[in-house]
């Protein structure tokens, strides 16, 4: 029950020749894609070097990872295959049992569990990855030679994975009984700073391209050599499977296009959010004759792009293979069929895909900074296999309605950074709010307000819509605010044991007020009434009057915005209205000035 | 019945229209004839009103455009240091 078709293509075949030494015997993968016989030269010639290299990690720890990151991406003919590779090269059956369900159960030393953790995280969510993960295998004591050998194969597990899922090639095995769902989860990164991704991660020697036919081979067929290339000179051989990869998969023109092939490397880099590929392939393109737009149009939304039908189709089915890897179907062939593509066509498209699959997971674990100023700056979002990660923000009562800014939301995580301005516009007016009525103070709350917007901006990419954008902003805002104060000691503790020993409020105003005390005073009159006499409650009050009866949030809103139980906020709420009723009642009593008025 | 102190407890909830039926009901008897607690709700609710609609803390718009042109500013920066 395959997509494809094997053809004969006889014993003298040598990439079928090299897989059989390795493997004994040539996995259905490769077998169905026998109508194109480049596709499984390319792959032998990287699963030469990537996997049966010997170098830094011995054969049996490739495998332990192959077969981790095929349990955390749910690929289960891959994690099954690799269960058996490693069977045959000696692991213990109850370690491999442990690894499907929990790798950090297998009885593993701790420098061996950190590679693993790596390489799911890696092959999980690539584009959260940063220089800190890289960082804790150093601590471990990991050589730089030991971590590329990791990237490369978790890219390589990325490549079989899609590979898998777009050729539905039979098992080679007996499908093992898998957990229904790993029970591990990798972390999220610890870091978001920006700067924590740019890379390189890893040391490189330079390599003239002069001695180095590879390197001339790209500078002749791109122009330049891209960073992502120049970043693995430790392995020279790598290199130069990677560029035959390249020749024989991208710039063999056989069956699709050239620039049928980039579209793919572009939407499928897009969906991954590498801000890599996007910026380099549309350099490569320019040179091409390509105008900027029309590729940006592409990476951004294909089906608006103005693409010919066929041609948008084909998008829809690379994005749909390496997005929702577990929808993709018979029905997905079935439609690029209708639209005329030959069956060679679709198989270059499915082996495109995975081919930028692999490099999208190559460049996140080196963190090579691109060679060109990218037009589009892609955030990471939550991984496309979700029940892996821990979720974000507590869900708020505003999310069961739609969220007004979730368009312009999604267009900066998208690249459109443009779009933060029209959110800044938006919401400037309530963070300044929330600011001063931390702060106590209208300038420290404009410096604040620009360090909360920046922070929003370089967190956006951890927004999952579960909360409304503006809650989560003033979300931001409060811990930018709250910082600021712990800093400067002015509030001993914000939390919740400090509550209920409070500092003997009572009562002491019984003077009624007015029938209608906003008619005493000018609207700008009572502002600064209002304003003077918030500013000087204490700050753990104010704080909360502010978010609650000036900015509106709800209860829950306001509790999750300031790290806070229900009880401890509400209870700091009604002080706080209370202790203002004091302040405001000389300025409010009948028998004051209301009495003359 | 409920006394001035149990009113004391309540009075948040009451504020945010937030109390069981039964319960308002027993509020309201007591403010009916406690004046002190009357005037203590009622100008806290007062104050609660003041303070939603007298348009506090609010930011002049020139400085909200600059805030803007100052952040985008500082994001395409670091947009080409990435």
């Amino acid at each position: 029950m395959s997509f494809f078709q094997e053809v004969e293509r006889g014993a003298s075949f040598l990439p079928f020749a090299a897989l059989r030494e390795h493997f004994g015997f040539v996995p259905n993968l490769f077998r169905r894609q026998t109508l194109l016989p480049r596709l499984i030269e390319a792959e032998a010639g990287l699963a030469a070097s990537i996997l049966f290299q010997e170098g830094a990690l011995s054969r049996i720890q490739k495998e332990r990872l192959l077969l981790t990151v095929a349990a955390a991406t749910r690929n289960w003919d891959g994690a099954t295959s690799h269960y058996q590779m490693l069977c045959v090269l000696g692991e213990p059956e109850e370690r491999l049992d442990q690894l499907l369900s929990d790798y950090r159960q297998a009885g593993l030393p701790a420098l061996e569990v950190a590679l693993l953790e790596f390489a799911t995280k890696l092959g999980t969510n690539g584009a959260s990855l940063s220089r800190e993960d890289v960082a804790e295998l150093t601590i471990h004591r990991w050589t730089d030679e030991a971590v590329l050998e990791t990237v490369l194969i978790t890219a390589w597990a990325s490549f079989l994975a899609s590979l898998s899922t777009g050729l539905d090639a039979a098992p080679d095995f007996e499908p093992l009984p898998l957990p229904a769902a790993p029970p591990f989860a990798a972390q999220p990164s610890r870091s978001d700073h920006p700067g924590d991704r740019a890379g390189p991660y890893l040391k490189a020697p330079v390599i003239q391209p002069g001695n180095f036919p590879p390197f001339a081979f790209l500078r002749e067929h791109f122009g330049f050599i891209p960073n992502v290339f120049r970043a693995q000179s430790l392995r020279p051989d790598l290199i130069e499977a990677e560029v035959e990869a390249i020749r024989l998969l991208l710039l063999t023109e056989d069956h699709l296009t050239r620039w049928q092939k980039e579209r793919i490397l572009l939407v499928v880099s897009a969906a991954n959010r590498n801000t890599y590929f996007v910026a380099v392939h549309s350099e490569v393109l320019a040179t091409l004759g390509i105008p900027p737009d029309d590729i940006d149009k592409i990476a951004v939304d294909h089906r608006r792009a103005g693409l010919a039908e066929a041609d948008a189709a084909l998008l829809d089915f690379a994005v749909k293979l390496i997005a929702e890897p577990s929808e993709f179907g018979v029905r997905d062939l079935a439609a690029l069929r209708s639209h005329g593509f030959s069956d060679e066509r679709i198989l270059e498209a499915i082996a495109m895909a995975s081919f930028t699959n692999f490099l999208n997971t190559l460049q996140f674990g080196l963190g090579v900074t691109p060679d060109f100023a990218p037009r589009r700056v892609f955030q990471p979002v939550a991984s496309k296999f979700p029940n892996l990660l821990s979720p974000d923000a507590r869900p708020t009562r505003g999310s069961d309605a739609a969220d007004p800014d979730a368009e312009a939301v999604a267009r900066v995580q998208n690249g459109d950074i443009d779009a933060f301005e029209g959110l800044i516009n938006r919401h400037s007016r309530r963070i300044y709010r929330t600011l001063v009525g931390i702060l106590g103070n209208p300038e420290e709350a404009r410096d604040a307000m620009q360090d909360t917007f920046l922070k929003a901006f370089q967190h956006l990419g951890d927004f999952q819509g579960r909360s409304k954008f503006s809650t989560w902003l003033v979300s931001t805002a409060s811990n930018t605010g709250l910082q600021l104060l712990r800093d400067r000691k002015r509030v001993r503790s914000l939390d919740e044991n400090a509550v209920e020993t409070d500092e003997g409020f009572r009562l002491q105003q019984i003077r009624a007020w007015g029938d209608d005390p906003e008619q005493l005073y000018s609207k700008s009159e009572l502002r600064a009434l209002v304003e003077d006499h918030v500013m000087k409650l204490p700050a753990k009050y104010r704080i909360v009057l502010v978010l609650r009866d000036i900015e509106q949030l709800s209860i829950e809103e306001a509790a999750a915005a300031l790290g806070l139980g229900v009880p401890a906020l509400k209870s700091r709420h009604l002080r706080g209205r209370l202790m203002l009723r004091e302040a405001l009642t000389p300025h409010f009593a009948a028998t004051t000035k209301g009495g003359a008025a | 019945m409920i006394n001035c102190a149990d009113f004391m407890l309540e009075i948040g909830n009451y504020l945010e229209g937030d109390v069981a039926a039964e319960i308002r009901a027993q509020i309201e008897s007591h403010l009916a004839h406690c004046q002190t607690c009357q005037v203590v709700y009622d100008s806290a609710r007062k104050t609660v009103k003041v303070l939603t609609d007298c348009g506090s803390f609010e930011l002049p718009e020139a400085a909200s455009k600059s805030i803007a042109v100052e952040v985008m500013a500082r994001i395409r920066g670091q947009r080409r240091n990435l």
